[in-house]
C-alpha cells in the first residue's frame, strides 16, 4: 500500500510513534518499581524492628552481671597455665645436689679440689673444677673415672697438665648432664 | 514539544519511584547487615560465657592445687621474705652469708610472672656449704641455682658465690 503522506508528516509521526513508546516503557517501569516498593514497605519496617531488638538483645548481653564478673577467669586460667610450665621448668631443671654428689663420688684420695663453678645450661651445668693431684697417675684415673661416668660428658683435660709427675695442677673443663 | 511533555513526565514519576524504591532496599540491607553484626556479637559473647562458665568450674574445683602452686610463687609485695629465708636457712647451716644484689627481671614468654635474681657469697665448711645449697633447692618457695662456684679459702673454709632465681607473680 503506497503511503500518500508527505515524509515530512511521515517522520512526524514515527517521532511521536517513538516518544509514545518511551513514556509507555517508562511508565510501566514506574509502576513495576512502586508494587515493587510497596511490597518492600513490610519488610523495611520488620527488618527495622529486628535490628534494633538484635542489638537490645546483644547490649543486655554485653551488660549481663555474670558476664563480666567472669571477664577475670580467661586472665586466671591463663596465670595457672604459665605458672605450671615454670614450674615444671624449674622442678626438672634443679641439679645442684645431684651435681655435687656425682662429683664427690669420683674425687678418690690423690685428688685435692681446690674450685669448683657451674652454670646451668639446657638439661644440666657446663662445669670447671680446678685442683692438684698427687700423682699424674691419680690425675689420669680422675679423668678416667669422669669420662666413663654418663654425668659427665665433654671432659676436658689440657695435656700440657700432665707433664708433671708430682702434684700437678689440673683445670678440667666439662659439661654435667642431669641424670 | 508539547508532545514530549508525557515523556518527560513518566521519566520523572521512573526516577521519583526509583529513587524511593532505592531507598527502601537499602533501607533494608542496612537492617539485615546490622541484624547479621548484632546475632555474631551475641553468638560469640554466648560462646565466650559458655567457655569462662566451663573455665569457673574447672578453676573451682582445681582450687586447692592453685593455692599450693601459689604457695611456689613469691606475692607481689613479699619480696622481704625471700631475703629473710636466705637469712634464715644461711643460719640454720651454719654458713656466713652476704647478699649482693636483689633484682626482678621479666622474662620473655612469661606475661603473669617476673624472674627474681639473687646474687650472694657464703662462706663455711664445704659440707655446710654444699648442705645451703641442697637446702636452697628444697625451699618451700620456688627456687634454682643459675650459676655459682666454690673455692677453697684456707683453714678448711671455702667460699661460694651464686646466682640464685626465684618466681614472683606480676601484678
Amino acid at each position: 500500500m503506497v503511503n500518500l503522506l508527505p515524509q515530512q508528516i511521515q517522520r512526524k509521526l514515527a517521532r511521536q510513534y517513538y516518544v509514545r513508546l518511551g513514556t509507555v516503557f517508562f511508565l510501566l517501569l514506574a509502576v513495576a518499581i512502586f508494587i515493587g516498593g510497596v511490597l518492600l514497605i513490610p519488610s523495611y519496617f520488620a527488618s527495622q524492628n529486628s535490628a534494633d531488638s538484635y542489638e537490645r538483645y546483644r547490649d543486655a548481653l554485653e551488660g549481663a552481671v555474670g558476664l563480666k564478673e567472669r571477664e577475670h577467669v580467661s586472665d586466671d586460667i591463663a596465670q595457672l597455665r604459665e605458672r605450671v610450665r615454670i614450674m615444671d621448668d624449674y622442678a626438672k631443671s634443679a641439679f645442684t645436689v645431684d651435681f655435687i654428689d656425682a662429683l664427690g663420688d669420683k674425687v678418690h684420695t690423690g685428688i685435692n679440689v681446690y674450685s669448683i663453678s657451674f652454670s646451668r645450661n639446657e638439661g644440666g651445668a657446663e662445669v670447671a673444677i680446678e685442683g692438684e693431684a698427687r700423682t699424674r697417675q691419680d690425675l689420669l684415673s680422675f679423668v678416667e673415672l669422669l669420662r666413663e661416668s654418663a654425668a659427665f660428658t665433654q671432659v676436658t683435660l689440657p695435656v700440657s697438665q700432665l707433664v708433671v709427675d708430682i702434684n700437678p695442677s689440673f683445670s678440667i673443663k666439662m659439661n654435667y648432664q642431669k641424670q | 514539544m508539547k508532545y514530549l511533555l508525557p515523556l518527560i513526565l513518566s521519566i520523572l514519576a521512573f526516577l521519583l519511584i526509583g529513587g524511593a524504591y532505592a531507598f527502601l532496599f537499602f533501607g533494608v540491607n542496612g537492617y539485615v547487615e546490622r541484624i547479621a553484626v548484632a546475632v555474631q556479637s551475641s553468638e560469640t559473647l554466648t560462646r565466650r560465657d559458655t567457655t569462662a562458665r566451663s573455665i569457673e568450674k574447672f578453676l573451682k574445683e582445681v582450687e586447692v592445687e592453685r593455692e599450693t602452686l601459689s604457695g611456689f610463687v613469691i606475692k607481689n609485695d613479699d619480696v622481704v621474705s625471700v631475703i629473710e629465708l636466705l637469712e634464715q636457712v644461711a643460719r640454720d647451716e651454719g654458713v656466713v652469708l652476704s647478699i649482693s644484689s636483689v633484682s626482678a627481671s621479666d622474662v620473655s614468654g612469661w606475661d603473669h610472672h617476673e624472674r627474681i635474681d639473687v646474687l650472694f657469697s657464703v662462706s663455711g665448711s664445704f659440707a655446710n656449704l654444699t648442705d645451703f645449697i641442697a637446702t636452697l633447692e628444697s625451699l618451700p618457695v620456688a627456687s634454682r641455682v643459675e650459676s655459682g662456684g666454690f673455692e677453697v679459702s684456707g683453714n678448711a673454709n671455702w667460699f661460694g658465690s651464686f646466682a640464685v632465681t626465684f618466681i614472683k607473680e606480676k601484678l
